[in-house]
This record gives C-alpha cells, sequence and structure tokens, in this order.
C-alpha cells in the first residue's frame, strides 16, 4: 500500500508521506482504498495543492528548531525594554552636545532584528512570512545612518502591521499583537520620553512569543501551487 | 470572507464532513476518517482525504499542528469556523425548503 504513496509528486511526498503512511499502517486497507490513493495521485499531479519548497526539508530534519523563534522574539522583547529604557534615561552627552543615543540606538535595532527573525521562524508561510521577512529587512536598514534608519523604521513598522494583519485574516487573534506593536512604535520618538513606548513594546513581543508557544505551532502549510482544483 | 466550497468539485463533499469532523476539536488523519464515517454512512478514501485536506490547508481553513508521536492534528481555523457557519446555515436553509415542500406535497 505504501508503495502507492510513490506515485504522488515529491511535493505532496514531502509534505503528507510520512503521515499518509502511518495511517495506511493503522488502517485496514482495501481494493476501493488502493483505487482512491491512485485516483488522489492523479489528482495530485493534475492540481497540485502542494509546491516543493527550495529550502524543504522532512519535518523529521528540521533546519530551525521549534523554540527558536519564541526564544529570539522574547530576546528581542527584552532588548526593546532595555532600547526604550535607555533612551529614557541616558545622559551621554555627545561631542555635539547632544544626548548621545548610540549605544540605545544599537540595544534596539538589535531588538527589531531579533523579533523580526523570531517572527520569520514563526510565521507560517505565505503573507505573514513575506510580512516577517519584510521585517528583517526593515531592521537592517536601521543599521545604516539617516535617512536610510527612517526608511527601515518605516518598513519595519508597516511590515509587522501587515504580519498581524495577514495572521487576523487566518483567524489567529494573535496577529492583533503585531498590529498593537506596529502602531504603538509609530509613535516613538528618540527624544522625548516616547522613546518610552518601546517599552510596552517589548512586552508584548514577550507575550506575541508565549502565545506562540502555548498554542504550539503550525506545521509548515502547503505551499499554494499554481492551478486550482 | 468566506469561500463556498462549491468550487472545491470532487472534494467539496469531503471537506465539509472534514471541517464538522474538526468542529468539535483537533484530529489527525485517521481520526478524521473514523468520525467522518461515522457522521456520513460512508467511508473516507486515504486519498480523498489528504486531497480534501490539502486543498482545505491551502485556503487558510484548517491548520496542520506539530506531529504527536508521528501523527499531525489539524485543526479549524477561525475562517474555517465561519465557513462551516455559512455553509451549514444554506444547508439548513435547503433543508427546510426540501422538509416544507415535502410535507406539503403528502398533503
Amino acid at each position: 500500500m505504501s508503495g502507492l504513496l510513490r506515485l504522488y509528486p515529491a511535493a505532496w511526498r514531502d509534505r503528507y508521506e510520512t503521515e499518509v503512511g502511518d495511517l495506511l499502517l493503522a488502517h485496514p486497507s482495501t481494493v476501493g482504498d488502493r483505487i482512491d490513493l491512485l485516483r488522489g495521485a492523479l489528482d495530485a499531479w493534475i492540481h497540485p495543492q502542494v509546491r516543493r519548497r527550495p529550502d524543504c526539508v522532512s519535518d523529521d530534519r528540521r533546519r530551525v528548531p521549534a523554540g527558536a523563534g519564541p526564544a529570539a522574539a522574547i530576546l528581542g522583547g527584552l532588548l526593546f525594554v532595555a532600547g526604550g529604557l535607555a533612551f529614557a534615561s541616558t545622559n551621554a552627552i555627545g561631542p555635539s552636545g547632544d544626548a548621545d543615543h548610540t549605544l540605545a540606538l544599537l540595544i534596539l535595532v538589535s531588538g527589531m532584528l531579533a523579533t523580526s527573525l523570531g517572527s520569520v521562524a514563526m510565521a507560517p508561510a505565505g503573507a505573514p512570512r513575506r510580512a516577517a521577512v519584510a521585517m528583517v529587512g526593515g531592521a537592517v536598514l536601521d543599521l545604516f545612518p539617516w535617512p536610510i534608519l527612517a526608511l527601515g523604521f518605516l518598513t519595519w513598522v508597516g511590515a509587522a502591521i501587515v504580519l498581524g494583519a495577514a495572521l487576523i485574516a487566518r483567524g489567529r487573534v494573535v496577529g492583533f499583537v503585531p498590529v498593537a506593536i506596529g502602531v504603538t512604535l509609530a509613535t516613538f520618538n528618540t527624544e522625548t520620553d516616547r522613546a518610552l513606548v518601546a517599552v510596552p513594546v517589548g512586552l508584548l513581543w514577550i507575550a506575541f512569543a508565549f502565545a506562540h508557544l502555548r498554542r504550539g505551532a503550525p506545521a509548515t502549510p502547503p505551499v499554494p501551487a499554481a492551478g486550482e482544483g | 470572507m468566506t469561500q463556498p466550497l462549491a468550487d472545491l468539485g470532487r472534494f467539496a463533499e469531503p471537506s465539509l464532513y472534514i471541517l464538522v469532523s474538526l468542529s468539535n476539536g483537533p484530529k489527525h488523519g485517521y481520526a478524521i476518517m473514523a468520525d467522518v464515517e461515522e457522521i456520513s454512512g460512508s467511508p473516507l478514501g486515504p486519498g480523498t482525504l489528504y486531497g480534501a485536506l490539502a486543498r482545505l490547508e491551502r485556503r487558510g481553513l484548517i491548520e496542520a499542528l506539530e506531529p504527536e508521536d508521528r501523527r499531525r492534528p489539524y485543526r479549524l481555523t477561525g475562517l474555517g469556523a465561519s465557513t462551516l457557519r455559512v455553509q451549514l446555515g444554506q444547508l439548513e436553509g435547503f433543508l427546510r425548503t426540501g422538509l416544507g415542500r415535502l410535507g406539503g406535497g403528502l398533503q
């Protein structure tokens, strides 16, 4: 029976072969089941629902440990808190006479990068993960001086909101957290007490990570393939 | 916005059964098959089951969870629940109309 599974496309087998194989072992199969599997194989070729990803790995060989995403998000949240406090409390005066926020900025950007990478690891494939990747791009741009920094910041904020909206569209209420993060952080200002908004933002990221841990990470869903059926 | 299941072709009915099966909690493939057979009275083949699961997953109506003892549970998403609610509402209206006409015809 499991030999029939080899008739399915490689992308389908990468995604479903293990669990279907176990089902066939547990379920007494009939001639009708064999015919049904043959029909299923034909359908999988004619109307592919799963596209093979370039970095496809089997579920037994995860390249990213399941806890890595939440861990990165928690670390990033803590960096946000630290960065916000650093901005608000800094008393260092740079050569120009203005307050020197270099360290605080570095901490904050590190937080943006960590939470972005955590989001990439936690987000389901599709629009949420693309938005998370855009967040990574925004965080990287923040390593550059003004005005690229401003562009990076706006990119990160916008992508966080898109990430949340994409999660909400999939029925995941936790998506409101990235939306709240993006909206809140849009009011961030390094020169005033508004820098402290990074603190609740950091706490929201930590809550987001724990919410992800609590629900159980969803497995990578089938990548939408061209064609319908 | 919910997407009708009708465009799933031959997988529309199995998909509806799967959504109903998952409406009371996550299940793995074998449990879905057994539950659907109990609900519908007819068995669901593994090829049809996973053809429907793939379509439902692609549309975001269900999502796969992490495997437990090599068995991967699936669960209904918010979108899946609202889609199921719409579909069952339509069926209810159809059922009432049919029974009403049948009852009127017998009188």
